[in-house]
């Protein structure tokens, strides 16, 4: 009679895992060099109705909750709401006037001043759900969208588009992690060159001598013939002995609690 | 059928859950299943959805695929020691 050693079954059985281990990491490999885009298409497809359904439900929460709100709560929502739009038209009065200026002073300088057109997208999933500071909007190749174009939030630069599917994109915020982006910081009538690194969050710091004149408030915009608001300086960091200043600064709308985003079709110069 | 039950529910959690949150409820999973080799495809599915080429991980699009694979044969090294 034939006996089955103990030895060989355990021994078939530690082999697994590791084996499926490394059949993973081949096909990381080669996903990442020879079908770099093979599976998200197909992934994205999974995922839309979750991300679609997600959405609606909490739009019908959102509306649910206000029904349920008091009423005292509502007075008190709308009279802080009136406030806040007579103190915009205040802070606005002057902008056509500023707008107009600008037109002129563009064409007398022979700059286009006609906008790029921009796609509004509806965003499906923003970190914290990105493990690397993505968000995955509903406007796709149809759309007319293509990698590299630029994501804004109003007249405030968020990041880029990094992938595109066919009914989805993925936009890459300047504020992920380790990635660097050259900034202009406006002080005293001149723009001062930077280089903004990202801390993820919507989080930037950027590392000048100590020499530099730059005071809290100072608004930082991305260098071109149209510049674009980026952030205003929130704190600067740095002892009287040190040879460097760190000024940190963030996106002014929150990457978490963003609902719309725009994308500008056209690249800029 | 269990089984396929939670990977049903991860697949759902990898789309609407903190990525985070899905790992972590993934490892857990690796305790009550054998050869729980879902935690994996669970990272790649994110890495699919959310990923990016960042300069960070040198341009590597699947960097938490590469850290699953890590937690995972960390994760079985522990399980044999705590003789599950």
């Amino acid at each position: 009679m034939n006996y089955r050693f103990i030895r060989n079954v355990q021994g078939k059985k530690r082999f697994f895992p590791q084996s499926a281990v490394t059949l993973f990491l081949g096909a990381l490999v080669l996903f990442h060099f020879v079908y770099p885009s093979a599976l998200g298409s197909l992934a994205t497809r999974v995922a839309l109705p979750f991300w679609s359904a997600n959405q609606f439900v909490a739009e019908k929460a959102h509306s649910l909750l206000y029904f349920f709100s008091s009423k005292s709560a509502l007075a008190r929502d709308v009279e802080r709401l009136t406030a806040e739009l007579q103190e915009a038209h205040r802070l606005l009065a002057d902008r056509d006037l500023i707008a107009e200026q600008n037109r002129v002073f563009s064409e007398a300088l022979g700059r286009p001043t006609q906008r790029a057109p921009r796609v509004f997208g509806a965003v499906l999933a923003t970190p914290p759900r990105s493990p690397y500071d993505t968000a995955v909007i509903d406007i796709g190749v149809g759309d007319g969208i293509s990698p590299g174009n630029l994501v804004l939030s109003g007249s405030t630069i968020l990041g880029v588009i990094s992938k595109v599917h066919a009914h989805t994109s993925l936009v890459e915020f300047f504020s992920t992690a380790g990635k660097k982006t050259p900034v202009s910081i406006l002080h005293g009538g001149g723009a001062i060159p930077a280089e903004a690194v990202g801390e993820g969050g919507g989080a930037f710091n950027v590392t000048l001598p100590k020499e530099v004149p730059v005071r809290r408030g100072d608004t930082i915009t991305m260098p071109g013939l149209a510049p674009l608001t980026f952030a205003e300086v929130e704190v600067i960091e740095g002892s009287d002995t040190d040879s460097f200043q760190v000024i940190r600064f963030k996106n002014p709308v929150s990457i978490g609690a963003l609902r719309v985003l725009e994308v500008e079709l056209a690249s800029r110069e | 059928m269990t089984r396929i039950f939670v990977d049903l529910l991860l697949l759902v959690a990898a789309a609407l859950l903190p990525w985070w949150l899905v790992i972590l409820c993934s490892a857990a999973f690796f305790f009550v299943f054998e050869n729980f080799v879902e935690l994996l495809f669970v990272a790649l599915l994110l890495d699919l959805l959310y990923g990016a080429p960042l300069e960070r991980f040198f341009g590597f699009q699947f960097a938490l695929s590469l850290g699953s694979a890590a937690l995972f044969l960390a994760l079985l090294f522990l399980k044999k020691r705590m003789r599950l």
